[in-house]
């Protein structure tokens, strides 16, 4: 090769050399710039970092991965760290963060925190730390592990939060809360309790009204049934006393008027009963109204007092009355009412009372503004004990329940009466000393009657007149639409003696029968159909208003209210009876007002004047004695008879059952046999009866042959009785 | 293709045949880079495989032969030039192991454009290491000779056994590496 080539060559290698370094110091250059822009990049990243940590609200501690000898090892830490505790980083750095804790450091959360770490895991949690003078102060901190390319830890970080403040907050919170939830709770439970209490209240409010309603419904019709049943009830009682008191005018054993005493004082004793229960009845469902009428004051009270006389005497207590001078003579009022009060009240203190005096004291207050009037009954009798005083104008109560057993009574009387005064207006009240007597007054407001009005009662001082002998001729019209009372009445006149005697049904045909005929006395229903007993006296008042006669008219009424005289004679009645008639009351009506013409000879009124009955066994049949109660009628004979005969084979049913010895059921089928049968009129008969009734502790056989004697004397009887009935 | 791999390749050829087949075999090229080369410097790789054709016929030695013979010079280039790959391996299996998993690793750091080809390593017991070599370049005879100089370098004796597994995407070759 030459030197010319071997130059080119080497130029070229040269060349290529010069290439090579340019290239690669083009790529260094390219290198390095991108070394100081990574770098420059690198930088920013940490000066951004650096001050994020620098100046970072938490505290940062950077520490070494050992965590035990003595480790971590604080290598870093930022100015809030020091905010926080109190440590400059020169105390800080070299140490373990433990120098933080204190004994109220948490060492289940340490131990968790070593647990965490210890397993390369980040770790959060709060912990109370010291400050370099000993405050403490909480944590919340966060540690986190860095690790290096081959994910060993190299290094652990903290980022520490003081939650003092918010601690202390949330305890307070807590606190409020569970205050509060408390607060909440009690008044729940107490809200729970009253909503029990208002449940219990409502369910027994609800109770209280379901038994107060049904209550009320009972009482009603409790009342209206009492109502009901004491109207119903007193027709046939009527009935009883009207028959008793026939009974009684008949000819009968000693046996049997004992008997029929005891029936008629019984019935009277029931009819007033149920007087009582109609009256509490009535005043219990406010049915009961209060009349004004004028009336004579002095007259009213004599009147009861009078009533209440005979009693007192047959006791042998003094029963006088002290009138005050200044008190009025006509008042307006319920004339009724009052007399009915005093009587409850003289009534009662005869009760009570067994010897001494009663008075009756009537005075008036005029000169008040609101005038009024009193009356008391003082008795001496044993008075009643203070304990119950308040209880005795109580309904069904009395100072002694023995008190009931020995007098009887409802108990409901002192009950109506004050119900009665306080319908009035007034007051009732008591005063008593055991053993000393009671003084029981009640005052009632006084309104004078004006001096133009005529009190109702002034006829009663027509007194003394029963002295009046009274004509068997007298001309009587009795009003009444009921056949059976029509029956009854005619009958009972014509058994005093009066034959005289017309019937009408109504009012009209009274009337009419008044203006063609003349009577002396008319006894008048009041209620009657198209014209009843008042409007036909009012309308009869009328008609005599022009003649100037007068025709005694005495009412008859089945209304035992009080209250209705009044009426009768508003509709210018003279008189009032009430059913059943009683004969004597009614005689006594007769006498006082029938003012017969002329004068003949006294209505045989003397019952024991009648012919004394036939020896036992002489008559098997009394045929006027059975159609003094059928009067004739042959339907209502038969229904007697065939009455009769029922009740008789029910009781021969009893007596063929012969027994040795004692035997009760026989003594008593052979009184009831005894009794109908001398009803009935059949003497023989009741009198084997009456053998049989006394023999009822005899032997079988000795029954036996009375039997045979009941037997035939029924048989004969009954033939008789068949006979009639097929007569008839 | 790195440009060490150039610098290296022209110092052997030095060192064999003289400066001048250097100069001769550049010019039988026709070279982007104008055969101008820096060891930092990245390339195309058919600038060597033009270089290893040139230098076969200047040789007249096979292109398989020549490209085998300066893979075994390289690896002992290597342990001169990055004696930090060396630290730890104490036998060829465990520097060929490293390769994929380490020594690669950091070249990426220092030429993240680096095209490298993927090697891995699969140990059948103590006495035979399986390599894989899968690469878009036709270089695996290169990587047969770097590996015949690793077995060389830690004086082993082991038998090495290869088999081509190209595909169309990409060359392969399973090398069956056992100890003797
Ligand atoms: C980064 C880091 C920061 C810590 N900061 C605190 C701290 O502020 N307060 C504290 O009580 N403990 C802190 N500790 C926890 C203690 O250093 C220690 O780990 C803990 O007491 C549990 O370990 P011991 O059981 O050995 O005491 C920190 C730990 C680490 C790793």
């Amino acid at each position: 090769m030459s030197t010319e080539d071997q130059i080119t060559r080497l130029e070229k290698r040269l060349a290529r050399e010069k290439a090579a370094r340019q290239q690669a110091e083009e790529l260094l250059e390219e290198k390095s710039r991108e070394i100081f822009e990574i770098n420059e990049g690198l930088q920013e990243n940490a000066r951004l970092l650096g001050a994020t940590v620098v100046n970072a609200n938490d505290g940062v501690i950077i520490t070494t991965a050992d965590l035990d000898n003595g480790g971590p090892e604080i290598i870093y830490v930022n100015e809030a760290f020091t905010r926080i505790s109190g440590y400059e980083p020169d105390e800080a750095i070299g140490k373990t963060p433990r120098i933080l804790q204190g004994p109220d450091t948490d060492r289940k959360t340490l131990d968790k925190l070593r647990n965490s770490l210890g397993k390369g895991k980040p770790f959060k949690g709060e912990l109370k730390n010291y400050t370099k003078d000993g405050e403490s102060y909480w944590l919340d901190i966060s540690i986190v592990p860095i690790r290096d390319k081959g994910g060993t830890i190299t290094h652990f970080t903290a980022i520490e939060r003081d939650i003092t403040k918010q601690k202390k907050f949330e305890k307070e919170l807590r606190q409020e809360k569970e205050t509060a939830e408390k607060e909440v709770a009690e008044r729940q439970r107490i809200e729970g309790q009253v909503q029990e209490y208002t449940d219990k209240l409502e369910l027994m409010r609800f109770e209280a009204l379901e038994a107060q309603k049904k209550a009320e419904e009972a009482s009603e019709a409790k009342t209206e049934f009492l109502a009901n049943m004491s109207h119903e009830l007193r027709t046939p009682m009527n009935g009883i006393i009207g028959m008793a008191e026939m009974l009684m005018d008949s000819r009968l054993d000693t046996d049997q008027q004992e008997n029929v005493e005891t029936l008629h004082g019984s019935s009277e004793n029931l009819l007033s009963i149920l007087n009582d229960i109609l009256d509490i009845s009535k005043i219990e469902a406010g049915e009961l109204e209060i009349e004004t009428v004028p009336f004579h004051l002095g007259t009213a009270v004599r009147q009861v007092v009078q009533l209440f006389l005979p009693l007192a005497t047959d006791k042998g207590i003094t029963l006088d009355m002290e009138r005050d001078d200044d008190v009025p003579s006509a008042v307006v009022g319920d004339l009724g009412r009052i007399q009915q009060v005093l009587r409850n009240l003289i009534s009662n203190a005869l009760k009570f009372t067994e010897e001494g005096n009663i008075t009756v004291v009537l005075r008036a207050t005029t000169n008040s503004e609101t005038p009024s009037l009193y009356l008391a009954v003082e008795d001496t009798g044993v008075g009643i004990p203070k304990d119950k005083l308040d209880k005795i104008f109580e309904k069904f109560t009395q100072a002694d329940t023995s008190v009931t057993r020995k007098f009887g009574g409802t108990g409901l009387g002192l009950a109506i009466t004050q119900q009665l005064v306080e319908l009035m207006g007034g007051e009732i009240g008591v005063d008593s000393l055991e053993g000393q007597g009671s003084t029981f007054w009640f005052t009632i407001p006084l309104t004078m009657a004006d001096e133009a009005s005529v009190p109702v009662n002034l006829y009663d001082e027509k007194q003394g007149t029963t002295d009046i002998e009274l004509s068997k001729n007298l001309r009587i019209l009795a009003v009444d639409d009921h056949p059976i009372n029509q029956t009854f009445a005619k009958k009972l006149l014509k058994k005093l003696g009066f034959s005289h005697v017309d019937l009408a049904e109504n009012g009209q045909q009274a009337l009419d029968m008044i203006a063609a005929n003349s009577y002396d006395i008319v006894l008048m229903d009041c209620q009657m159909p198209e014209l009843d007993g008042y409007q036909a006296t009012t309308l009869l008042r009328e008609r005599e208003q022009k003649t100037g006669e007068h025709l005694p008219v005495v009412a008859l009424t089945a209304n035992a209210m009080i209250g209705d005289k009044e009426k009768c004679l508003k509709a210018g009645m003279d008189d009032y009876l009430s059913k059943p008639i009683k004969p004597d009351k009614l005689i006594a009506a007769m006498k006082k007002w029938a003012e017969p013409n002329d004068v003949t000879e006294a209505p045989d009124i003397e019952l024991q004047a009648e012919p004394e009955v036939s020896e036992a066994g002489s008559e098997i049949m009394d045929w006027d004695r059975l159609r003094m109660f059928t009067d004739d009628d042959p339907e209502e004979e038969k229904a007697l008879i065939e009455m009769f005969i029922t009740y008789a084979e029910e009781s021969l049913e009893i007596l063929k059952n012969c027994q040795d010895g004692e035997d009760e059921e026989w003594k008593k089928a052979a009184h009831k046999l005894k009794g109908s049968a001398a009803n009935l009129g059949a003497q023989a008969l009741s009198d084997v009866c009456m053998e049989a009734e006394q023999g009822f502790d005899q032997d079988k056989g000795s029954k036996e042959e009375i039997l045979t004697g009941i037997l035939a004397s029924y048989e004969q009887v009954t033939n008789l009785l068949n006979k009639e009935k097929i007569g008839a | 293709m790195k440009g060490i791999v150039f610098t290296e390749l022209f110092d052997m050829v030095e060192g064999l045949f003289g400066a001048n087949m250097v100069d001769d075999v550049l010019d039988d090229c026709e070279l982007e880079s104008g055969g101008a080369y820096t060891a930092v410097g990245t390339y195309d790789h058919n600038e060597l495989l033009q270089i290893v054709g040139a230098l076969s016929k200047h040789t007249d030695m096979p292109v398989k032969d020549l490209v085998h013979k300066y893979g075994h010079h390289l690896f002992f280039r290597f342990h001169e030039i990055m004696p930090v790959f060396f630290e730890k391996p104490q036998s060829a299996f465990e520097f060929l192991e490293s390769v994929h998993d380490y020594i690669h690793v950091e070249v990426k750091k220092l030429y993240p454009d680096a095209a490298l080809p993927h090697f891995e390593t699969e140990r059948n017991g103590d006495d035979k290491l399986i390599m894989v070599y899968k690469s878009r370049c036709p270089f695996a005879d290169f990587a047969e000779g770097l590996i015949h100089g690793c077995v060389e370098f830690y004086k082993e004796k082991i038998d090495i056994q290869s088999e081509d597994k190209n595909t169309d995407e990409e060359y392969s070759r399973i090398f069956t590496l056992v100890k003797q």
